[in-house]
């Protein structure tokens, strides 16, 4: 392949046509599409400012599950301190 | 052109863009659309394909206007950014290794009509030939070759020396003449 048979060739490509039927309104769809792209980051946006909100909300609700949830755990000592503790030992040991 | 912006200068309507006016973007693409059309059909398989680059390139500009700062004619910053975006194409096309059969019907009816002494064969061989070719290779040659850009634009659209320009165009002929002559011996 020699150069002159290369450049011949290339010739004929630049020749080529082109579709140029898209080209009609071409500006329009392009601008639509800027238009969308440009809503969607205001969604991410405003998802984005209420996330704190969101874990907060989150924490207080944890909290509030884990107090409503978890037993006593000076349950022990407090029927110490009140003279049940023969009581709570019976419980411990039968599994009450 | 009919609309407000039709006659101001690029620059204005850059500054415009940048004012939040969108009317004056559509302005611009309405200018330059058919130069990056051109360019894109170098590198698109069908209509849809090259719309879809082209597109690609108008929003691009759109997202990095705030860094044109007006060293160079916008035609060339938006020349610059097509070549990129054509690159990516390139070489998503490589990594998937997608392999779109080439109409060679309709180069025959092109090579017929438009070219003269150029075999249809030849020419299809050649299309071949360069989807085979490395993106960077084909992408300086689309530019030097079919563009018809000189060294120092093609420098600059690519941002690399004068000098690797050069010295990329001798090694993209090389390969592709021998992916050429590959391609042609094989029929």
């Amino acid at each position: 392949m020699d150069d002159t048979k290369l450049d011949q060739l290339l010739h004929s490509l630049r020749k080529r046509p082109v579709h140029t039927e898209r080209l009609l309104g071409f500006e329009g769809r392009t601008m639509a599409i800027l238009r969308q792209r440009a809503e969607e980051p205001a969604v991410f946006f405003i998802a984005w400012r209420l996330a704190p909100m969101f874990l907060a909300l989150l924490l207080a609700l944890g909290g509030w599950m884990y107090a409503i949830a978890t037993p006593p755990a000076n349950l022990h000592f407090t029927a110490l301190g009140s003279g049940h503790e023969e009581v709570q030992m019976v419980h411990y040991i039968t599994g009450d | 052109m009919d609309s407000a912006e039709a006659g101001i200068p690029d620059e204005q309507l850059i500054e415009q863009v940048r004012a939040g006016n969108g009317a004056a973007y559509e302005e611009l693409i309405r200018r330059h659309k058919q130069k990056i059309f051109y360019m894109a059909a170098r590198i698109a398989r069908d209509p849809l394909e090259l719309e879809e680059i082209a597109q690609e390139v108008f929003v691009k500009a759109y997202e990095k206007l705030a860094s044109y700062r007006g060293e160079a004619p916008f035609g060339h910053w938006l020349a610059r950014i097509a070549t990129n975006t054509c690159y990516d194409y390139l070489r998503k096309r490589k990594q998937r290794r997608v392999e779109v059969p080439i109409d060679l019907h309709e180069w025959a009816l092109e090579a017929q009509t438009e070219t003269h002494g150029t075999e249809p064969e030849e020419l299809a061989a050649l299309a071949r030939a360069l989807e085979r070719l490395r993106p960077d290779d084909r992408m300086v040659l689309t530019l030097l070759e079919l563009e018809e850009k000189s060294v120092k634009e093609t420098a600059y659209i690519m941002d690399i020396s004068e000098g690797n320009v050069k010295v990329r165009a001798h090694r993209a002929r090389k390969a592709l003449k021998e992916l050429l002559e590959k391609e042609l011996d094989h029929g």
